[in-house]
């Protein structure tokens, strides 16, 4: 039996690269800064953090901000992080105001990013309100983002031409409130040989620091997170060489190893659900990839990265970890990611980001060829969370027609929803059009598209009360 | 604003000691072609649990057209212990609404200055006009229906004069 498959549209070549890499920017008057990082193809800039209580901590929360999506994608080839600042010691408390977010995109433009990721934080009593959005450069959405379907015809891979995609460009995410403490005051991984100074900015050399070793931060100045030494006295590292690893971790059903390893010597404690355990070191383990020792109630022990739920310091880090890995088809990842995303603390106070990630998540499914139970799941939460959003009614018509042996007559309710929320919703009018071009009368008319779904006449007669409505032709 | 809309809205703080006169603050607004007015004021109150205030504010949409009379969007807090009141958290609870209503306030001046327009320039700056509405309806939270009621009769609107 033909059979419907669901493949990435986007394909990576060759040996991509991998990295952070700092800029200056917003320097008006200027040309935006050379692209950086030429040869990694999914980047996002983080602009520093507009400022405009004065709390001289914009450059430094953005500083947190990349190097914690850089750990969150560490794991990760052919991808990059960009972190744009204004030169020197200048911040940016008023130099840009309204202007922000163009130049923000702009320069986001100018290093063929796909993600610009901006932000502005306020301080009230000692506790930072921190602002993140994320706007998404291009035809990322259009492209990059979509769920497309082929079939597989007799061996012959080729475009259904039924598609969906998530229908927002721009997300803010919620606020977070955290202090000083909660923010600047935590381990970090040393990413590459180098060696800790005595002063922010290239003093004296103290003492090496070794790639893989876990240092203890409890400031950041500018570019350098300020570490604390044996001898209880303060030692310096740039921000270049840091990998910040979350705060904690939803360590639930994981084993906690002896050491950081995949296979564990010896009787192995696997803990329990809801664990949420708090960070103490991180270590790469060869091929094993990334490991994090954490302390929870169960003891301390080692979780692999890759499984544990990370708690970053801000949502948008979750999310945009779940965009890298759409984006370079590792689905399955990516799935885990957007999961981690819709159940993280306070995330239920911006419907829209919320909807989009469960959209994404039923994406990620989708693509990987997952049982479309998951992703219709998924999608009923994104329709329960944004219930006038015509984008995730059109996908889950689609997530409808993938399922094995699908009928038509599952997709049309929601199909019909989309169009009166929105009579423009392309890829609802996509599928309709294409439903529509399975001509009635032959002995298996849906054979044509190589698909299994089964139409009846009622079906058809339905499509085309739809067609009439909103004005739409078959293909 | 949400991707459909072109437009971009700046905010600008203006000292004015008469918030509580609905009128004068109307009348200030369409003096400076402005969007919308949003006020508000606080009220003290010592009470056994400390100094608390009740809060209220208004966004008042000031552009107005014929087919189309925006309501005033009044936002009332409980009272609040008067420790926890910081820039920060008021903000976030009030900017989300405001956005909205900024919206509705940008699609009431549109729909008014579509009234001037020939048939298939309005009907265009219509369709224009319904992509921004159903952009921002599509961010409308499932349990915030109260708010997507302006935009709903707003796009029913056009929905009448340019058909689905």
């Amino acid at each position: 039996m033909r059979r419907v498959v669901l493949a990435c549209v986007f394909v990576f070549a060759t040996n991509p690269g991998w990295g952070g890499a700092p800029i200056k920017a917003f320097e008006p008057g200027k040309p935006p800064p050379a692209e950086v990082l030429k040869d990694v193809p999914v980047k996002a800039v983080v602009a520093e953090f507009l400022d405009p209580d004065n709390t001289h901590l914009g450059k430094e929360v953005g500083y947190v901000l990349w190097r914690e999506l850089l750990t969150s994608v560490s794991d990760q080839h052919g991808v990059g992080v960009i972190y744009a600042h204004a030169a020197g010691k200048k911040r940016l408390v008023d130099m840009l105001q309204d202007k922000y977010h163009e130049a923000a995109l702009e320069i986001a433009k100018s290093q063929n990013a796909r993600m610009a990721i901006w932000g502005a934080l306020t301080e009230s009593d000692g506790v930072l309100a921190v602002d993140t959005y994320l706007s998404l450069v291009g035809d990322v959405p259009q492209q990059e983002l979509a769920v497309k379907m082929i079939v597989d015809d007799f061996g012959r891979k080729k475009p259904s031409g039924y598609e969906a995609r998530v229908s927002r460009t721009r997300f803010n995410f919620p606020r977070v409130f955290i202090t000083k403490e909660q923010l600047f005051d935590r381990p970090l991984m040393v990413a590459a040989d180098t060696v800790l100074y005595n002063t922010a900015g290239r003093g004296k050399v103290l003492r090496q620091a070794q790639y893989n070793e876990t240092l203890h931060t409890d400031g950041v100045e500018g570019e350098w997170f300020r570490v604390l030494l044996a001898d209880g006295t303060h030692g310096y590292i740039n921000s270049i060489n840091v990998y910040l690893p979350p705060r904690e971790v939803d360590a639930s059903d994981l084993p906690l190893g002896a050491k950081p390893a995949e296979n564990q010597e010896g009787e192995t404690t696997w803990l329990p659900s809801n664990t949420i355990g708090a960070v103490l070191e991180a270590r790469f383990a060869g091929k094993s990839g990334l490991f994090f020792r954490i302390k929870t109630s169960q003891g301390e022990g080692w979780v692999p990265a890759d499984r544990a739920r990370p708690h970053f310091s801000m949502p948008l880090v979750a999310f945009t970890a779940g965009l890298y890995r759409y984006q370079l088809g590792r689905y399955d990842l990516a799935a885990s990611a957007f999961g981690n995303y819709t159940h993280l603390q306070g995330v239920e106070r911006d419907a829209p980001s919320l909807s989009t990630a469960y959209q994404l998540l039923a994406a990620s499914y989708l693509m990987r060829n997952t049982p479309a139970d998951w992703a219709l799941h998924s999608l009923d939460a994104a329709i329960e969370t944004t219930p006038f959003d015509a984008g995730a009614y059109s996908m889950r018509a689609l997530a409808s027609l993938s399922k094995p042996e699908g009928r038509v007559g599952d997709c049309l309710g929601d199909l019909r929803h989309a169009l009166d929320l929105d009579s423009e919703q392309a890829d609802a009018r996509n599928t309709v059009a294409l439903l529509l071009g399975i001509k009635p009368g032959r002995p298996n008319p849906i054979e044509q598209r190589g698909m299994s779904f089964t139409m009846t006449a009622r079906d058809v007669e339905t499509l085309h009360m739809m067609a009439e409505k909103y004005r739409i032709s078959a293909k | 604003m949400p991707d459909a809309a072109e437009a971009q809205v700046v905010l600008k703080p203006i000292p004015f000691t008469m918030a509580a006169d609905l009128e004068r603050l109307r009348t200030f607004g369409e003096y400076v072609n402005a969007l919308g007015v949003v006020s508000g004021l606080g009220i003290s109150d010592h009470g056994p649990a400390g100094e608390t205030y009740e809060l209220s504010s208004i966004f008042m949409i000031i552009p107005h057209s014929s087919q189309f009379e925006p309501p005033e969007l009044w936002i009332n807090d409980a009272p609040m212990p008067a420790a926890s009141i910081g820039r920060a958290s008021l903000d976030a609870k009030l900017s989300k609404d405001w956005g909205r209503a900024a919206i509705v306030a940008l699609a009431t001046r549109d729909l008014r200055n579509a009234e001037s327009l020939q048939v298939a320039e309005r009907a265009e700056a219509l369709r224009k006009i319904r992509r921004y509405l159903i952009a921002e309806r599509a961010d409308v939270g499932g349990n915030e229906g109260q708010s997507a009621a302006a935009l709903q009769q707003l796009i029913a609107l056009v929905n009448r004069a340019v058909g689905p």
